[in-house]
């Protein structure tokens, strides 16, 4: 189990556990539950890389206490 | 409801103790996270595996297969051991299979032990053997003796060398080839020879060599490689064979052997060698006489001669003269095949040519067209002066029935000549040299222009005659006036027909004689009916059009006439320099009347800054400064400049006045007293300092 932290800088900081073998995808669905919106709305990024829903974190090298940038589209 | 039991995982676990089980909870620093339970469940509905929290999992089971395994290091002692410990028993495995090998082998000891225990039974072994070779030696000698009983021995032998004799004869020999030469196989000599190595898939006859003479061949030729010189050689002399005679020189022979392969003397046994040696020693024979012919070589000198200056018919043989091609100049036209046919036929009919006096003769004959000129250095200028004979005679007979009007008025002298000439014989010219002279001196075009030549004479008469003329119509006017005054009383209109006539007969007159000079000049009226370009040339012609160049150049040439007739190189200067700038450095090129006597003195003078003239001193250092673009320091010119003020002050300075003008002072005081004297100390007598007349100075 691992926690990432995800932080829009609107006032919206979210921590969420998660398995680093869950996809983007999932991890975008437990973060929409905690924050009330729509998942499909959701935009993960980390500097200019967007990361993609069918991708396991662990593949994206995604661990433990990471910050990932929170967007909405 | 999660169970608040449950240990959080995160550090930051006691923050869901007071969260509401679905609504994240917000800490200090506006983070949310949820429990893992809650996670779990929120997990469970989306669908997805529950977290894998490790603490939980490790009590349950082993933790996951991704975790290191502690493996022990080698211990390699232990390992060496029992590596010896294995090679050993290898070892002794070997042995064993050995021995167990060599335990079947029988040794001799054994085998004699066994089989031939005692030495009574090998002893009759022994003695068996021998009675066996015994007895197939009584065999044998009882069949020899048997043979010899009957007389077949001898039989058998002769038959042997007989087959022997049979099977290789100096028949069989005939056709081999020895490659040797055949001298260096003597007669009456043994010469061993033997089949030289082939190759096996080389399907030539045998070859016989002999191993002695392929080494002395080899030794030849190998000496004859160390004689060789290098390659080039310039100055090469001819090579001599054993016969004395020179060997034929061969280009770039040192290459022979590498491209045709080795060449070997050879000969072959039997007929056809002997026909070959004998055509070797005929070449042979005969070189030997060339040879012996060459040295014969007489002493005797050729008979003296008297040395001529001239060939002899027979040298004379040999400076053939080459014959020069005839060359036929052909009107220039396009070449077809019927131009073709008749050329050959042509070439045919003059192939017989006849003598050259009389062609020359149906030359003259000939009309220009079919001429053909014979180019020959010594006739061309003949034959050039035939042609325009020719030509002159054409122009004759053209102008005849048109001059024979215009000949009363104009004629022309050469052509009277010619005809006087012609009229003797008119069937041929006679040429030479001053009449061919005359002739082509008939066509130059300059003749006659520069004047004082017969033309002019004849114009003048043209002129005279015309004018006589003019008198001789204007009589004829004059009496057809009266003359139709004198009809005119009887009636008018006739009169004035006539006059019409006398009119039109005048211009017509007029027209007959400009028509008779045109025949000379103007050429035939075109055709109008033929085209726009003939109707363009007419209207040319006629003077309708005008040509603009010939316009053009009319002008020019009366423009030149009119500045011809006064010009002289000095206006020709004068004119240039209207239109051409001036060259300032030149001057007028007339004299200018005003100043005749002035002669210039050129003096240079150079002013400073100030505009005083400087001395050349001070102007040379003036044109250095400049020219060196740097002046003199402050201390120097402030010094010149004091100088110079200085001198201005001594010219300004007058001869006659003190510096401070004390002597004009003293006149003005004395012409405002009036008085002859100044007082100079104010409490004096003036009598008894001063005297009158005397002023102070």
């Amino acid at each position: 189990m691992i926690e990432i932290t995800c932080n829009d800088r609107l006032g919206k900081k979210v921590r969420v556990k998660c398995n680093p073998d869950d996809t983007i995808g999932d991890l975008k669905k437990l973060i929409a539950a905690q924050t009330g919106t729509r998942w499909e709305k959701i935009v993960l990024k980390k500097w200019y890389t967007i990361y993609k829903d069918h991708i396991k974190l662990e593949d994206y090298e995604i661990h433990d206490g990471m910050n990932l940038e929170l967007y909405y589209q | 409801m999660a169970s608040r039991k449950e240990k959080p995982v995160t550090g930051k676990g006691s923050n869901s103790t007071s969260a509401d089980d679905d609504r994240p909870t917000a800490n200090s620093t506006n983070e949310t996270s949820i429990s893992v339970e809650e996670t779990n469940r929120l997990r469970a509905k989306l669908g997805l595996k529950p977290l894998e929290t490790g603490e939980k999992n490790s009590t349950a089971e082993p933790s996951s297969d991704k975790k290191d395994v502690h493996v022990p290091a080698e211990n390699l002692r232990e390992k060496r051991t029992t590596e010896e410990l294995r090679r050993k028993l290898d070892e002794r495995r070997e042995k064993r299979k050995i021995e167990q090998k060599l335990a079947q082998v029988r040794t001799i000891a054994q085998t004699a032990t066994k089989e031939d225990d005692d030495t009574v039974s090998w002893v009759e072994k022994s003695r068996r053997l021998q009675q066996q070779k015994e007895e197939a030696a009584k065999r044998a000698k009882m069949l020899e003796e048997m043979d010899e009983a009957f007389g077949v021995g001898d039989m058998v032998t002769t038959e042997l060398i007989k087959q022997k004799a049979k099977a290789y004869t100096s028949k069989d020999l005939r056709g081999l080839k020895v490659e040797h030469d055949r001298e260096t196989i003597v007669e009456g000599k043994d010469v061993v020879l033997t089949l030289k190595d082939q190759n096996i898939l080389q399907e030539e006859g045998d070859v016989l060599v002999n191993v002695n003479l392929i080494d002395t061949e080899r030794y030849k030729k190998n000496n004859e490689i160390k004689k060789q010189r290098p390659g080039y050689q310039p100055y090469e002399e001819e090579e001599v064979d054993e016969h004395g005679l020179p060997k034929p020189k061969i280009l770039l022979a040192k290459y022979d052997t590498e491209i045709d392969g080795e060449k070997r003397d050879s000969f072959v046994l039997g007929k056809a060698g002997d026909e070959e040696a004998k055509l070797k020693a005929q070449k042979l024979m005969k070189d030997k006489l060339l040879l012996q012919q060459k040295k014969i070589e007489s002493l005797e000198s050729r008979p003296l001669q008297i040395a001529s200056e001239y060939y002899t018919a027979e040298e004379m043989v040999s400076f053939k003269k080459v014959k020069r091609r005839v060359k036929k100049t052909k009107s220039s036209r396009v070449l077809k095949a019927d131009d073709l046919i008749q050329g050959t036929e042509e070439e045919a009919a003059s192939s017989d040519l006849g003598s050259r006096k009389r062609k020359m003769e149906e030359e003259t004959v000939e009309d220009l067209s079919g001429f053909k000129v014979t180019i020959e250095e010594s006739q061309k200028e003949i034959r050039q002066a035939i042609m325009k004979a020719n030509k002159l005679k054409e122009k004759k007979v053209e102008q005849w029935d048109i001059t024979t009007v215009a000949r009363s008025i104009k004629r022309e002298p050469v052509e009277e000549n010619e005809s006087m000439e012609e009229d003797p014989m008119k069937s041929s010219i006679i040429l030479n040299a001053t009449a061919e002279f005359c002739r082509t001196l008939g066509d130059i075009p300059t003749y006659g222009m520069a004047g004082n030549r017969d033309e002019d004479e004849d114009e003048l008469m043209d002129f005279e005659r015309q004018l006589a003329e003019e008198r001789r119509r204007n009589q004829e006017k004059e009496e057809r006036k009266r003359e139709a005054e004198r009809l005119q009383e009887r009636g008018g209109w006739n009169v004035l027909e006539r006059e019409n006539e006398q009119g039109s007969d005048d211009s017509m007159d007029v027209d007959r004689h400009e028509k008779d000079n045109a025949t000379v000049i103007l050429d035939e009226e075109p055709d109008v009916g033929s085209g726009m370009a003939a109707a363009l040339k007419l209207a040319m012609s006629k003077g309708y059009l005008e040509k603009e160049e010939k316009k053009r150049i009319v002008i020019s040439k009366s423009a030149q006439e009119l500045q011809a007739q006064r010009y002289t190189i000095e206006d020709k200067a004068t004119e240039d320099d209207k239109y051409s700038r001036r060259n300032r450095f030149d001057g007028p090129v007339v004299e200018f009347k005003d100043k005749e006597g002035y002669k210039p003195m050129p003096k240079l003078e150079y002013m400073d800054d100030n505009g005083k003239p400087m001395s050349t001193k001070e102007a040379f250092r003036h044109l250095s400064h400049k020219f060196h673009g740097k002046g003199s320091g402050k201390l120097k010119s402030e010094k010149r400049a004091k100088k110079d003020e200085d001198k201005m002050l001594m010219n300004r300075m007058s001869s006659t006045d003190t510096p401070l003008n004390t002597l004009k002072k003293l006149q003005d005081k004395q012409k405002e007293l009036q008085s002859p004297y100044v007082v100079l100390s104010g409490k004096m007598a003036p009598t008894s300092i001063v005297k009158p007349g005397k002023g102070k100075k």
